[in-house]
């Protein structure tokens, strides 16, 4: 009987289906909640000479697209990234507010694993945090166990949205 | 004297259920525990393109090799995979509609994306946020960007393509499919993409390779299993109670 009880258990555990493809918020939702109701018209950044290096810095590959869209009012932006976690991507939501974190938001979630970094209690650790000379970010954010893949796209992603967003507040200087 | 033992209908039930459960149960442990194991067995990096596996995903589109023309270039989507000039290019896009070519760069369109790239086919942008599905694209008069969505409305975004208007004047000039250079279309089937194994296992482990009602099959399998659970405790207590509470002691 044990035998059976046991074999049971591990059949449950196997049962348990593991999650892909979930769409958490989507992109214009994101977008009107990070500016209170009212996007502003997107804008572009080409990423290309030093922009490019630096994304390539903080990514640790080529960017894969040439050029992203971001909305801005004022010193606040808002940047809608893709970063692959281990095979698929994550598309995350990043607003920066005088070159902090001041909000991340996983928006796809793809992969087969890993979609715990969803949860707030791991987004949350970014706000407030901004980006060092050595592309470091300026805190140390805590992992979760299972997940170090996804933890480290949305790590890259964050260190790339502050790239960027330092980088059009500088373009963007009267 | 020991009474002989008789099935009780509670058993018979664990029994039956046991037997249907059983052909479930064999495919969910094996898939799950060569799940557990992906990287280790490179699951994801084997692929496999069988033609009636393509087709089970949807990922046979096209296949009779129908291309767009967009300038100088040719654009064929085969398989989920997008082809310039019958080179795979490493972005996906599921449902060609159309390409077309502006003096910056190449604009190709699936049904709900559309991919900017530059000549050489590295990806400028991908762009989500469209008006609708797109069944066409083209160019409009003023060289605008056009696409066609369902009830024939048409939406034109400026070379950027930062935001769509509806276009009432219409007359957009549309992308047109059509056959393939047959020199390209050998070529791009040298290289065709497939779905990788470990995905496969994950849609067989989850049921959805059985399409929407899979995973209910998968539930169905996980009530089954609740019920042997039941059944077997409840004929195991029956047992132990009748062989005086288990021990075999009758003292």
């Amino acid at each position: 009987m044990r035998t059976c009880l046991a074999l049971f258990g591990f059949a449950l555990i196997l049962l348990a289906p593991p999650a892909r493809g979930e769409v958490y918020l989507t992109p214009e939702k994101f977008l009107s909640e990070s500016f209170a109701g009212a996007a502003p018209p997107p804008k572009i950044v080409w990423l290309t000479g030093t922009l490019a290096q630096q994304a390539e810095a903080v990514l640790g590959h080529k960017a894969a697209a040439l050029r992203i869209r971001y909305w801005a009012d004022g010193a606040r932006s808002a940047w809608i990234l893709d970063e692959t976690g281990k095979t698929e991507a994550i598309t995350a939501g990043f607003v920066i507010e005088d070159q902090k974190i001041a909000r991340v938001q996983v928006l796809e979630f793809r992969e087969s694993r890993g979609s715990e970094v969803r949860h707030e209690f791991f987004t949350n650790q970014f706000i407030g945090i901004g980006l060092q000379e050595d592309f470091r970010l300026s805190e140390a954010v805590d992992g979760i166990s299972g997940a170090t893949l996804s933890v480290r796209a949305v790590e890259n992603m964050a260190k790339l949205a502050l790239v960027l967003a330092r980088h059009v507040a500088a373009v963007d200087a009267p | 004297m020991k009474k002989p033992m008789h099935k009780s209908a509670v058993m018979i039930w664990h029994q039956r259920i046991g037997a249907v459960a059983a052909a479930l149960v064999v495919v969910l442990a094996l898939s799950g525990l060569a799940l557990n194991h992906s990287t280790a067995l490179g699951l994801d990096r084997q692929h496999l393109n069988m033609s009636w596996l393509m087709r089970w995903y949807g990922l046979a589109q096209d296949e009779t090799g129908l291309a767009y023309q967009a300038g100088e270039h040719w654009v064929m989507g085969i398989k989920g995979g997008i082809y310039l000039d019958g080179e795979l290019l490493p972005h996906r896009l599921k449902d060609l509609a159309g390409a077309v070519a502006t003096d910056q760069m190449l604009i190709v369109a699936g049904r709900n994306e559309i991919l900017l790239l530059a000549q050489d086919g590295a990806l400028i942008e991908r762009i989500a946020a469209l008006p609708g599905p797109v069944l066409q694209l083209g160019l409009t008069q003023d060289r605008r960007i056009a696409i066609a969505t369902p009830q024939e409305r048409i939406f034109s975004s400026g070379a950027e393509m930062l935001d769509w208007r509806p276009d009432v004047a219409g007359g957009a000039q549309w992308s047109q499919p059509v056959n393939s250079p047959e020199h390209l279309l050998s070529r791009a089937s040298a290289d065709l993409p497939g779905v990788s194994l470990e995905r496969l296992l994950l849609d067989v482990h989850s049921g959805r390779i059985l399409g929407q009602y899979g995973p209910w099959l998968m539930d169905g399998a996980a009530v089954l299993l609740l019920g042997l659970a039941a059944s077997g405790i409840y004929g195991w207590l029956n047992a132990r109670n009748a062989n005086g509470n288990g021990n075999g002691d009758a003292s």
